[in-house]
């Protein structure tokens, strides 16, 4: 499937023309990646936004505690690289590839230009980039409601340990 | 609506003159102190906006919470389930005193969103911005106070100036640039 095609798919881009997603697929360079291939240290900046097109990447964080966790598995369909470069801080987290993944990257210039709101191609993006942030945040809520019920009820959690 | 005060808040956050469409779609709530404004994983159909007063926020199971943090005037809840495939609200939102409130229902900023697309997405920006800054704030596990409570250390709140950071050129090219 073209990429256009399959960003035509993905929430959010129901706001953009369809020349804008076209557009955005042409600015992405699709590449293949080896098992444990490092996309994101975490405390490092985003260069990058990603869009996972195939197999899983673990999103794993560091706590002041020291414990080393699997925040998130993602599934193809999903950007990652997202919160460090729309407001210019270091990530919060590592990203790694969980097996053979392929990727489409959307280079750093090229995302500031999208994420600004004043132009068509970047009014359409906000709602793409809302509905990324809006499912990690939801699956961190669920995360926490997990933890909840761990410590009250005794259940446990599903996510699997990080491999430092 | 006319209140100026909220015009020109509204004005500031999303980088515009105009906001009088955004305002055609919503109303004005005044909410007494402990109030649910949703309940986690129940239903939710609006977005409302902080004017004045304070709000708690927290994810529950069964009677136990986790407090999130302190949402202030100028920040918006409900942007999740906006956004989202999530059918319901993904926290529990309380107000802290007597709390003033705009009020903008789902189906409105839809309608706003075909009606104005630059206002409504200047305002899906700055939900963009706060949806950040609470991902940034629940990222570590939360801690256990004296009294007991699970809380979060994070700050949820984006203070008021900073809520049209990310618009203009000089931004886009101190970011690109690595400075700032």
């Amino acid at each position: 499937m073209l990429l256009s095609q399959y960003l035509r798919t993905l929430p959010g881009f129901q706001f953009l023309e369809a020349e804008d997603v076209e557009h955005v697929a042409t600015a992405m360079r699709v590449e293949s990646f080896p098992d444990r291939h490092l996309f994101l240290a975490q405390d490092k900046p985003a260069r990058e936004l990603h869009l996972l097109l195939e197999g899983r990447v673990n999103v794993c964080h560091y706590g002041p505690s020291g414990r080393y966790h699997t925040v998130k598995t993602l599934v193809p369909g999903e950007f990652f690289g997202l919160l460090s470069l729309a407001d210019g801080k270091p990530s919060v987290a590592s990203y790694t590839a969980a097996g053979e993944v392929k990727v489409a990257s959307l280079p750093q210039s090229a995302f500031l230009l999208l994420y600004q709101p004043g132009s068509r191609i970047g009014c359409g993006f906000q709602y793409v980039v809302a509905a990324q942030l809006a499912r990690d945040l939801a699956h961190r809520h669920s995360m926490l409601r997990n933890l909840l019920a761990q410590i009250y009820t005794g259940s446990r959690q599903v996510q699997p340990p990080c491999q430092p | 609506m006319t209140d100026p005060a909220i015009t020109r808040l509204l004005a500031d956050q999303l980088g515009v003159d105009d906001v009088s469409a955004l305002l055609d779609h919503a109303t004005v709530l005044e909410v007494a102190g402990g109030n649910v404004l949703c309940r986690d994983c129940e239903p939710l159909d609006s977005l409302y906006m902080l004017l004045e007063g304070r709000l708690d926020m927290a994810v529950e199971v069964a009677g136990h919470g986790i407090h999130l943090g302190e949402i202030t005037p100028g920040n918006w809840i409900g942007e999740v389930t906006l956004f989202s495939t999530e059918d319901g609200a993904v926290s529990t939102v309380v107000t802290r005193g007597p709390a003033r409130l705009l009020r903008l229902p789902y189906g409105e900023f839809m309608s706003l969103a075909r009606a104005a697309p630059e206002l409504a997405c200047r305002l899906a920006h700055t939900l963009n911005a706060m949806l950040i800054q609470r991902l940034r704030a629940t990222v570590n596990d939360p801690i256990l106070d004296a009294d007991g409570q699970l809380l979060m250390l994070g700050k949820l709140s984006l203070p008021l100036p900073a809520h049209h950071e990310h618009h203009g050129v000089r931004d886009f090219m101190r970011k690109l640039m690595g400075v700032g």
